[in-house]
């Protein structure tokens, strides 16, 4: 019952957030930038570093299934192609960013919360919305669409980078192999998943850090179940968004 | 970078320590019990939820693949294959991370930051065999039961939308199975989710137990952890897939071999 | 200033308190006191207009309102120098060097200068007060809260505190509410004190009147006898 109460205030937060679009006074600048750097650049090195080895090892089951399944890994650069377009290069950066960029906004949001911060901009005369959920909202769509880009690029050359070395394919002929499979549905599915959970990770932190009660418990409780309920909503949308994009691929 | 080392290292040395107590104290099995049921029925929810989703995501994009080289047929073979080998304890041990992990960061951490840690100490009681042993071997146990509904829910979930989406039946779902998976491979799995649920065990009361100042600190512990977990977990899973693939050769040799 | 009508509020279906009323006339100062839990921390938030009250209307003579609250809440990512430059960014749109002799004017009436670039956590309990009361007062309102200004305090600190709230109110000639549990900073800041205990607002009169006070309820609490007509609430 709560959770379906938590979820409602997601969805309302989330609209609220979005009406901040027409507000002139909601574009702070320097509090935009700020968040850009601290959910986006500053994930740079974890998601590169956790992406590339997820590239190695998932280049390296597929061909040991597909040697087992058709005795041929000459599929390999399709194959890993269109799996880390589609799904590898994009879910593991968003589940990361969950557990980077969520779990600080919840628990960044949910002490200004237990120690009246939010209360004391209220005072001020500013929209706690405003000030701090459209920033990192708007830091998360930029940065969702390009990490995640920048997550399949990773992910890809170091796929390449196995197809390369382990099984003997030149670098030309694995980007062509590559090439024959990925289309721009591909590419506009990634960007509108990119999009998604980078916009939804701000949203559902920031709604458990405004409803935190209680001290230092509090501030951990939120960020645990933040942590979750973004988990499982990227898992589900991920799910959704995939499903609708069978009938394009 | 030496950051980077020094974390790694006093997380180490710190799961060294508390095997230690363990064993110096000759072990109490009736907590670790009780944090086995917690941390299992807790997460149950979400492990049901996720491995079904993810069962079904796999599933989905498999088939829009080997569509193209009109091999459905090794469908259920793949997907099972991928979802033991790979997906399925790597989803489940970020689950618990963020579940369970981040839960026992915040909890520590909290019972750290208003004294409660200090307050055991003067009582004379050991914190770390009274706190940590119980929910670091909790969570070790839990992650290898958890693994296993997890992979259950998520082959079935992914038999359901085979036969709804991709139009293949149950059967012809299990008959390539056997083709990919064996006995090895699922004890293979196991022992993953062992190595990851001892990562996410130790991180998480790691970061906890030395987290300092306030409603920020348990902040900063319980994101810490999380990200540790996380990152430590996909060096493992880098380590440890060549590691059982090159032992699933190597037995699969010494058998004979499936074909 | 502050006009108080039949004010109520309830959580989870019980009332804290209900028909509370109270008046405070342009510059004068109440105080508030009573036993912890009886709702003097929520009568404070409904008037700054932070928490919507159930029932009964409030009243504020004036949009320029501050607040210093019981944990401070200092913005802990801005330096001591920024928790200031902020409010006044927001409010009265002042920026660059007017805006930062301003800010260096009012830390030295509080005595923090030498503080600017350090942060909220790394000084002292009765430094983060006096920033806290600080940065209230320099959007300089007309109505000014203080949410219990000297709790946790060792005593000279709270004295010197309160010493500062006078005087800082005749400066500016503000109107103050206090909420406060400590008697000794009661009689030094309020020119009327009110008691709210089970509900129930009394008035008290001014600090001499309540020294000597016949009330059964008022001398309870003053003097913290165990017997008398305050009983449940008491937490």
């Amino acid at each position: 019952m709560t959770e379906v109460r938590m979820w409602l205030s997601i969805v309302r937060l989330f609209f609220q957030t979005i009406f901040n679009f027409f507000q002139p006074s909601a574009w702070r600048r320097a509090e935009i930038i700020h968040a850009i750097v601290q959910s986006g650049i500053k994930s740079i090195p974890i998601v590169c570093l956790s992406t590339a080895f997820a590239g190695v090892v998932v280049t390296q089951q597929i061909a040991w299934h597909m040697d087992l399944s058709l005795h041929d890994v000459s599929m390999i650069p399709g194959f890993t192609g269109q799996f880390i377009f589609r799904e590898l290069g994009i879910a593991i950066p968003a589940l990361l960013l969950v557990s980077k960029v969520g779990a600080s906004i919840t628990a960044e949001v949910g002490t200004m919360k237990v120690t009246e911060q939010i209360d004391a901009l209220k005072l001020l005369r500013i929209d706690p919305i405003e000030y701090l959920v459209f920033p990192r909202f708007i830091a998360g769509i930029v940065s969702g669409a390009c990490l995640t880009l920048l997550a399949v690029a990773v992910t890809l050359s170091c796929s390449a980078l196995v197809g390369i070395l382990g099984y003997n394919f030149g670098a030309l002929e694995f980007l062509n192999g590559m090439k024959h499979f990925i289309g721009v549905a591909d590419v506009v599915c990634a960007l509108v998943k990119g999009v998604t959970f980078g916009s939804l990770i701000p949203i559902v932190s920031c709604a458990y850090g405004f409803h935190c009660k209680g001290g230092a418990q509090g501030v951990g409780t939120a960020t645990t179940q933040a942590v979750v309920s973004a988990t499982v909503a990227i898992i589900i949308l991920d799910f959704l968004i995939t499903y609708f994009f069978t009938w394009f691929l | 970078m030496i950051q980077f080392f020094q974390d790694l290292g006093a997380t180490s040395l710190f799961f060294v320590r508390v095997v230690r107590t363990f064993f110096a104290t000759q072990g109490n099995f009736q907590p670790i019990l009780g944090q086995v049921a917690f941390v299992s029925l807790r997460s149950l929810s979400t492990v049901l939820f996720a491995g079904l989703f993810v069962g079904a995501i796999l599933v989905l994009q498999l088939d829009l693949i080997l569509a193209k080289y009109d091999a459905e047929l090794f469908l259920g073979g793949l997907n099972t294959s991928t979802v033991i080998r790979e997906v399925g304890p790597l989803i489940i041990s970020f689950l618990l991370a963020g579940k369970i992990g981040a839960f026992t960061a915040a909890e520590l951490g909290t019972m750290r930051v208003t004294e409660q840690i200090d307050a055991i100490e003067c009582l004379g009681t050991n914190p770390i065999q009274y706190l940590v042993v119980p929910r670091l071997f909790g969570i070790m146990i839990s992650s290898l039961i958890l693994l296993f509904i997890g992979l259950l829910v998520s082959i079935g979930g992914a038999m359901a939308v085979a036969w709804f989406a991709c139009g293949i039946t149950i059967p012809e779902f299990t008959s390539s199975i056997p083709k990919f998976v064996s006995i090895g491979t699922f004890v293979a799995a196991l022992f993953k989710a062992l190595v990851y649920g001892t990562i996410v065990a130790t991180v998480s009361c790691h970061r906890g137990f030395i987290a300092t100042g306030g409603a920020r600190g348990v902040g900063h512990a319980v994101t810490q952890a999380s990200i540790f977990t996380n990152l430590y977990i996909l060096f493992a899973n880098f380590g440890l897939s060549h590691m059982l693939t090159l032992i699933d050769t190597l037995t699969e040799g010494l058998m004979g071999g499936s074909p | 200033m502050i006009s108080v009508k039949n004010v109520g509020k309830s959580f989870h279906g019980r009332w804290i308190f209900r028909n509370l009323s109270l008046e405070v006339g342009r510059g004068h100062s109440v105080v508030l006191i009573g036993p912890s839990g009886g709702g003097k921390s929520t009568l404070l938030k409904i008037i700054a207009g932070l928490i919507v009250p159930d029932e009964g209307r409030v009243q504020i003579l004036s949009k320029n309102v501050g607040m210093l609250f019981q944990k401070n809440a200092l913005f802990d990512s801005l330096t001591v120098e920024e928790n200031l430059l902020f409010p006044l960014k927001e409010i009265k749109k002042l920026i660059g060097t007017k805006a930062q002799e301003k800010a260096a004017r009012f830390l030295k009436q509080v005595g923090l200068n030498g503080c600017e670039k350090q942060f909220p956590d790394e000084i002292s309990g009765g430094m983060q007060k006096r920033l806290g009361i600080a940065r209230a007062l320099i959007v300089e309102p007309e109505v000014i809260l203080y949410d219990e200004p000297t709790a946790g305090l060792d005593p000279i600190t709270s004295k010197t505190i309160a010493e500062l709230i006078r005087t800082l109110m005749v400066e500016s000639q503000s109107t103050l509410l206090t909420v406060t549990n400590d008697m000794q900073r009661a009689y030094q800041i309020g020119d009327e004190i009110y008691l709210l205990a089970q509900g129930q607002m009394t008035p008290g009169g001014n600090p001499d009147q309540v020294q000597a006070t016949k009330l059964p309820e008022l001398r309870q609490f003053i003097y913290g006898l165990k017997s008398g007509p305050l009983t449940g609430g008491l937490v």
